[in-house]
């Protein structure tokens, strides 16, 4: 029945509106997507092989574990039989072998590509670090010598106040026992510290495995211990992020040169160094210790950014980013940046990365404009991540 | 009354004016996207301003001012195009030309459309002598389940991932699938993350899997640099056990789970799709520009295999291997610091779009129309000038006349 005002015509539309009303309401809700479950859109026939089938770790599957992963780090194509009773720990950048011998006591075989430095200056080093006295060079050719991999290799005991790489350890009554080498155009030094007494007690352990040291391509099967060689990565992963998927290496680490890095000549004091853009550089350089500390080396950073320094508070709280198997801190500057040469760049960025691995830190820099540095966090960080 | 409206309504579409206020909000959207690109990177502007119905821009970045995003000012654009330019329009022979312009324009926008809809854009990378049968976006994800059966073929389970459905990063969606012994939550998606070991220096209140958690990291400004990572529950179905994991984009390896006795990989990846045909670089060529590191030509040869049979195409920077409405160009190499000697990859950049050659069509469309216009209106002003002409000397003729007969 209708309305006395209403009129059939005037029925027809209002419901003609109210269905498109509903239509248009329904649009609505069907083009929004709501959270309820949904069944999975696509499915495609793939051959298999390509994913592991075991459960890994999120270290494992996250890179935070690759030294340990590997077993190893690039190398020098050594194995050796780990004498009785010595735990053998994984190897580090800086540490091709590595061992606790006993309480406070610890080996480990460096191997430095081109002699890192000659032998004279690292075992005066050594001795620096026993608190002696430099060698001479007569002192040193009157070294006894010890048959290492086929040669004669230099043997040393040293008796002293053991303060470490980087000073702050002072043990007295310390003794070091070491063989240092120079084999292939590279320096060898394996090296055993610790308490004077318990040292003696495994100087014959120490012989044997200075005895046992082969190269590789000598021994028929490789087995735990062994080096194998580093090769280039061709890992896809980092080329989807965007970055070349080419291993390189050097002064015992391993990295994945960005996409758009260009390398620039390294120097004594960088292990390698990058040039990118217009005005960016970025090096590593590795120290031995903690080269005067975490805070100590932030805080250097900030100044040469024309910065104050940051609390300890400002300091735990910079973001940590996952590389040589260690977390490093991750730092970003702006600020009017002064290089060694004392000029002064206005508008700069400074990002780095540092990593204390108690035996050295890594330290990789990068600074330039702050446009073109902002641009390259990213594979900054991925450069970070691939060193190993 | 309906009537009036509608007429009212195509008016003001057929509109000069309406024209006018379209193509000023198209130069004023051009404008701010091109400043915002300077600060947010290109993907991030093309998504707010230019493939948006409406956007809130900040002048100075405070003052918020609403404005309609390009997709509504192009379909209000093809609206008042096709009202005012095609069927308002008097159909005589004289605006014959600029009917056939307005159409070629119709037909750009429409190819944008269908583009903007339908298109498939990534990459595909090769080392010489390696083959691949799909291509990888270069901004979307993927997150995709399969049962680990050695070397044996299997189904994979894709879930498309794009990082704009995830404007809330804490947002969780079920997937299921009758074929899965379990149901997948997909609890938030970070656009660009980083796995962070749980500790001190994790964010208060973060969740921890297996010793990590996921950190929220700025969008880069190159969006193709982002990596995603999310949180990932896989519910046994029957109410079992629940497994949880954190999938990222840059993991070495899948998740692997077992669910009764079988094992699943979980994996995140930029978005996969198939090529009908199977690309092989046999080599990769590249010159340098003497004692520079700038290349000056670079060009990949080829084998395209398909049902078996092999073609060899030659693929250089301006001529890409167009098949099967996929059109494949010369993008990229490297490593770019690569040594002699060192193997080379070769990045092709991916396109599908069923729209391809229709922006051709549009042009020679609208450049035919303007051809006809402009030779008609040429053709008419010559015919006026000729008859002035005339005129002109009959004038002046004239009184020659007059006076001889005087």
């Amino acid at each position: 029945m209708l309305h006395p005002c209403e009129s059939k015509g005037s029925r027809k539309r209002a419901r003609a509106w109210g269905r498109v009303t509903a239509l248009f309401a329904l649009l609505v809700m069907g083009c929004g997507k709501g959270d309820g479950p949904r069944d999975i859109p696509e499915t495609r026939r793939v051959p298999g092989g390509a994913t592991e089938s075991r459960p890994t770790d999120s270290a494992h599957r996250f890179g935070f574990d690759t030294p340990a992963e590997s077993g190893a780090p690039p190398g020098s194509g050594l194995v050796w039989q780990a004498p009785a009773g010595w735990r053998e720990l994984p190897s580090t950048p800086m540490r091709t072998a590595n061992f606790d011998v006993a309480p406070d006591v610890e080996c480990y075989l460096t191997v430095l590509p081109g002699g890192g430095g000659g032998l004279a200056a690292n075992l005066n080093r050594w001795r620096k670090q026993m608190s002696l006295p430099p060698h001479t060079d007569a002192e040193v050719d009157a070294l006894p010598k010890r048959d290492v991999l086929g040669e004669k290799a230099r043997y040393v005991e040293y008796e002293g106040t053991y303060v470490g790489m980087d000073g702050k350890v002072q043990r007295p009554r310390s003794l070091m026992v070491g063989v240092a080498l120079e084999h292939g155009g590279q320096g060898m030094f394996l090296k055993m510290v610790g308490p004077a007494d318990v040292v003696r007690g495994q100087i014959a352990a120490f012989d044997a495995l200075c005895a046992s040291l082969r190269l590789e391509a000598e021994v028929a099967s490789p087995r735990a211990g062994s080096q194998p060689d580093a090769t280039p990565t061709d890992d896809r992963s980092t080329a989807r992020a965007g970055n070349d998927p080419h291993a390189s290496d050097g002064g015992g680490l391993q990295w994945t040169d960005p996409a758009g890095w260009n390398r620039a000549p390294a120097s004594s004091m960088r292990l390698v160094s990058f040039s990118i853009g217009k005005a960016t550089e970025c090096y590593v350089t590795v120290l031995e210790g903690a080269a005067g500390g975490f805070e100590a080396n932030v805080n250097r950073w900030r100044q040469q950014m024309g910065q104050p320094p940051l609390d300890a508070a400002a300091l735990a709280a910079l973001p940590a980013v996952p590389m040589l198997g260690a977390t490093g801190r991750l730092v970003q500057i702006r600020g009017d940046f002064t290089g060694m040469d004392g000029a002064t760049r206005h508008g700069s960025m400074l990002i780095g990365a540092l990593c204390e691995m108690g035996a050295q830190t890594v330290f990789v820099k990068m600074t330039g404009p702050e446009a073109e540095v902002r641009g390259e966090l990213s594979r900054f960080e991925a450069f970070c991540r691939s060193l190993h | 009354m309906l009537r009036r409206a509608g007429l009212a309504i195509f008016n003001l579409l057929a509109s000069f004016g309406f024209a006018s206020i379209v193509f000023v909000l198209l130069l004023l959207l051009t404008f701010l996207g091109t400043l915002e690109q300077a600060h947010t990177g290109l993907y991030d502007v093309q998504k707010k301003y230019f493939e948006s119905i409406f956007l809130v821009h900040r002048l100075f970045g405070v003052i918020p001012i609403p404005l309609p995003g390009a997709y509504l000012v192009m379909t209000l654009l093809f609206l008042n195009l096709l009202c005012g330019g095609i069927v308002r329009i008097r159909k005589t022979r004289s605006r014959a030309g600029i009917l056939l312009t307005h159409t070629g324009m119709l037909l750009m926008l429409v190819a944008g459309f269908v583009k903007f809809q339908h298109s498939k854009d990534g990459a595909l990378t090769l080392y010489e002598g390696e083959s691949a049968a799909h291509f990888e976006s270069w901004f979307d994800w993927e997150v995709a389940v399969r049962e680990v059966k050695g070397a044996e073929e299997t189904t994979e389970y894709v879930i498309p991932v794009s990082p704009h459905d995830w404007k809330r990063p804490d947002r969780a969606i079920t997937y299921r699938s009758a074929e899965l012994p379990f149901d997948l939550v997909l609890d938030g998606f970070f656009r660009n993350a980083r796995p962070m070991p749980a500790g001190q220096l994790a964010v208060a209140g973060a969740r921890v899997i297996d010793g990590f958690t996921l950190e929220a990291q700025r969008p880069a400004k190159e969006a193709e640099q982002n990596l995603g990572g999310t949180y990932v529950t896989l519910v046994e179905k029957g109410g079992g056990a629940k497994h949880e994991g954190i999938l990222w984009g840059l993991q070495q390896a899948p998740l692997v789970v077992e669910v009764g006795g079988r094992h699943w990989a979980v994996d995140l990846r930029k978005r996969r799709w198939g090529l009908p045909f199977t690309i092989v670089l046999d080599k990769f060529n590249h010159e340098m520009h003497p004692g520079t590191g700038i290349a000056k030509r670079f060009t990949s040869d080829v084998t395209k295999v398909e049902a078996g049979a092999s073609q060899r195409i030659h693929i250089t920077m301006n001529q890409p291997l167009r098949h099967e409405g996929y059109t494949l160009y010369q993008s990229s190499w490297g490593p770019s610091n690569a040594r002699p000697g060192d193997p080379l990859f070769s990045t092709f950049s991916v396109v599908r779009n069923p729209a391809d050659q229709w922006p051709l069509y549009s042009c020679l469309t609208i450049a035919a129309g303007l051809l006809l216009h402009f030779v008609r209106k040429l053709l008419g002003y010559l015919r006026v000038e000729n008859r002035r002409a005339r005129e002109r000397l009959q004038v002046t003729a004239l009184p020659v006349a007059k006076e001889k007969v005087g």
